[in-house]
């Protein structure tokens, strides 16, 4: 079957009733925590992970990547109605929206918003889809360099966009990949880092790393805030939503397609994900953009724009992922995490076995389904979602802190687990205020295996020859992309401090004058 | 006092590198003649570990010279300078509470230490009033104990002597055998 046949098929699965229902809930899911200032849709994904052991393995990833896709399209409700951005993506968003609703133009705010996330979501899903079978055959010519060169360059994409200080980013990475190498070596047998613990033997499971990380360490994290709730009248008449007009589409057209390339360019780079498409859209429309200068002001570009990066970005995200193997984001990682619990790695190989295949384009069909029914249930049932934001934090943080830690208990039914939840927590919590950023740390030990593996492959391989990762022209350039994403983030402070000299020693002038 | 701050925390990582690459260097293994070992990847993590901190250790302590001690470095390039929320105590109580929890998992049963706990986190979470934080905690454990036993089949602790009655009784009331 070619990809289109094998799309259709995917469609007709995505609506047999338990994949359907799994969906549905993943996007109220999404919804829910995504328009809760503080609980990111990591969160959400993470929470949602224990609970698909019991599932096939096509309705987990359904559901977690409802969760993923309706998470970067609700906040925009909190943000435009109540200027109350649920997810960092969001902030671009309430700096036009929140001018619109005071403008009195809110439900019309939202319409964009709504046909925004539309747009994004189903032309990046397209071409994401259009390029998974090319980009599966290319990766079928990947051998263990060119492997490892494509684990180097996303962990190094991460590690350069995750923070201010490269430094600490990679001391993060470092502490990541050391985590996953505690246990019993796969190649020789050989116990590492154990310390004599019967605990340790079997390794740190990364899935409790993540729950701990993303779960834990966000719920102390609202804890140390002080509790302090979000107040909001929700009132019946301000959350509906006024769709624009096909001649006000007509006028946006430039930034939609602008927009929804960004946003489906960036989603494909490791690291870049819902929120950096969102603000590098937004600052796109503001330089080349026909009404940039208003941009701020409470037009509708600077809805549009986040918006369809935000969304675009799931679909870019997604496919290499299902391709390569390769999680670029936190939420992707967890969706990695859930294909490997049910003993698939996902990759090339996915698509050339029928049944693995099928599954692989019934994923990719829900994501069309996923931002329909995601538009849908904003546009008719958002009052009711949004109502989520008058329960007190304290009943929140304390369910939320119960399907972390039950969710965790569930997958082997061990104490043990779940006090590498409660210890990662903390230890998220502690790097969070020594600004030691934790993407870099859950992304390493979830891809260190990988990375260890087709390391030792290579050396093995080419008899410890080091050079051999600059041999083929793919693991080449991959290398040398990485290298550059970590030079960028040095020459971009050079250049920083190199314009900042000037002013500062004229102002030590003027000072000393 | 600036020195500690900015240099403290990469020298102390120093140490835990150096003795987890002094660990490295101890797995036991039968080595395979031109083939790497086990040990070879930790080592060359913790290497790169070892190395950034020192780095920026140096960097820093350098940077100190220059600008002085009242100048530090820390503030914008995302140092060690830490930032702490306005209740770091609430944190350390969630934790401290948490940490019961699991201690007294086996002990009280998923149910009781359920209640204590969802309490207790809601307490600490901010909503002060008993009565509710009563009543929502006996639901919320209830609600838990039906989804985790009922739905999703996990085996979760009955606790000992009167508390694994209590345990029981929920288990039947939510009708579980």
């Amino acid at each position: 079957m070619d990809g289109f046949h094998l799309l259709l098929a995917g469609f007709a699965a995505v609506f047999n009733l338990q994949d359907l229902a799994a969906l549905v809930i993943g996007l109220c899911v999404g919804m829910a925590v995504s328009v809760l200032p503080g609980l990111g849709l990591v969160m959400g994904v993470v929470l949602a992970l224990p609970f698909t052991y019991a599932m096939s393995l096509q309705t987990s990833i359904i559901l977690l990547t409802a969760i993923y896709m309706s998470g970067t399209y609700a906040g925009c409700y909190t943000a435009i109605l109540y200027k109350i951005p649920g997810e960092p993506m969001d902030v671009p968003l309430l700096w036009d929206g929140w001018a619109m609703t005071k403008r009195g133009d809110a439900a019309k705010a939202l319409g964009w918003a709504l046909v925004a996330a539309l747009t994004g979501g189903l032309v990046s899903s397209a071409v994401m889809v259009s390029l998974t079978a090319p980009l599966s055959r290319f990766a079928l010519s990947f051998g263990a360099p060119e492997y490892f060169a494509a684990i180097f360059f996303g962990l190094t994409t991460v590690v350069a966009l995750a923070g201010r200080s490269l430094p600490n980013a990679l001391i993060s990475m470092c502490i990541g990949l050391f985590v996953s190498t505690v246990g019993i070596d796969s190649t020789y047998g050989a116990e590492r880092f154990t310390f004599g613990s019967d605990v340790l033997i079997n390794g740190i499971p990364f899935v409790m790393v993540l729950v701990g990380m993303y779960g834990f360490g966000e719920i102390l994290d609202k804890i140390g805030q002080g509790g302090k709730g979000v107040s909001i009248k929700v009132e019946s008449g301000s959350a509906s939503t006024r769709l624009p007009s096909w001649k006000e589409l007509w006028e946006l057209r430039s930034t939609f397609l602008r927009s929804t390339t960004t946003g489906t360019l960036l989603g494909l780079i490791p690291g870049a994900g819902a929120t950096i498409s969102s603000f590098v859209s937004y600052g796109m429309e503001r330089q080349y953009g026909k009404r940039g200068k208003q941009i701020g002001t409470g037009i509708p570009e600077g809805i549009v724009a986040p918006q369809i990066a935000a969304t675009a970005s799931v679909a870019g995200h997604m496919v290499p992922l299902l391709t390569l193997g390769l999680p670029g984001s936190g939420a992707t990682a967890v969706i990695l995490a859930a294909f490997l619990l049910h003993g698939v790695q996902p990759g090339p190989f996915m698509l050339k076995d029928p049944n693995s295949a099928l599954t692989v384009y019934t994923i990719l069909a829900s994501m069309f389904v996923s931002v329909i029914g995601m538009c849908l249930l904003g546009f008719l049932w958002i009052r009711m979602i949004i109502r989520v934001l008058v329960i007190p934090q304290g009943i929140l943080i304390a369910a939320i802190a119960m399907f972390a830690l039950i969710g965790a208990f569930a997958d082997r039914n061990s104490m043990s687990d779940l006090w590498i939840v409660v210890i990662f927590g903390i230890i998220a919590w502690m790097m969070e205020r020594v600004k030691l950023p934790v993407a870099p740390m859950v992304l390493g030990a979830i891809l260190g295996p990988m990375a260890e593996d087709s390391f030792t492959r290579s050396m093995i391989t080419y008899h410890d020859d080091w050079t051999m990762f600059f041999h083929s022209p793919i693991s080449a350039t991959l290398m040398g992309l990485s290298v550059m994403s970590l030079l960028f983030p040095v020459l971009k402070k050079f250049r920083q401090s190199a314009r900042k000299s000037p002013a500062v020693d004229g102002t030590a002038s003027t000072l000393a004058n | 006092m600036s020195w500690l701050t900015e240099l403290g925390p990469y020298v102390f990582m120093i140490g835990i590198g150096v003795v987890l690459y002094h660990y490295a260097n101890r797995i036991v293994y039968t080595p395979i003649s031109g083939q790497m070992g086990p040990e070879r990847w930790p080592k060359i993590v913790l290497g790169l570990f070892i190395a950034i901190c020192a780095f920026e250790a140096i960097r820093r302590g350098v940077a100190l010279l220059r600008k002085g001690v009242s100048r530090a470095v820390s503030d914008d390039d995302g140092g060690f300078s830490q930032h702490m929320e306005a209740h770091p105590l609430l944190v350390v109580a969630a934790a401290a509470v948490t940490v019961a929890y699991l201690l007294l998992f086996d002990v009280l049963g998923f149910f009781t230490a359920t209640i204590l706990y969802v309490a207790s986190v809601m307490w600490i979470g901010g909503v002060h009033r008993p009565l509710l934080v009563a009543v929502l905690s006996l639901a919320m454990s209830f609600g838990f104990s039906f989804f985790f036993l009922k739905l999703i089949y996990v085996a979760l602790p009955l606790g000992q002597g009167p508390f694994m009655q209590v345990s029981l009784l929920v288990m039947k009331l939510v009708g579980v055998n």
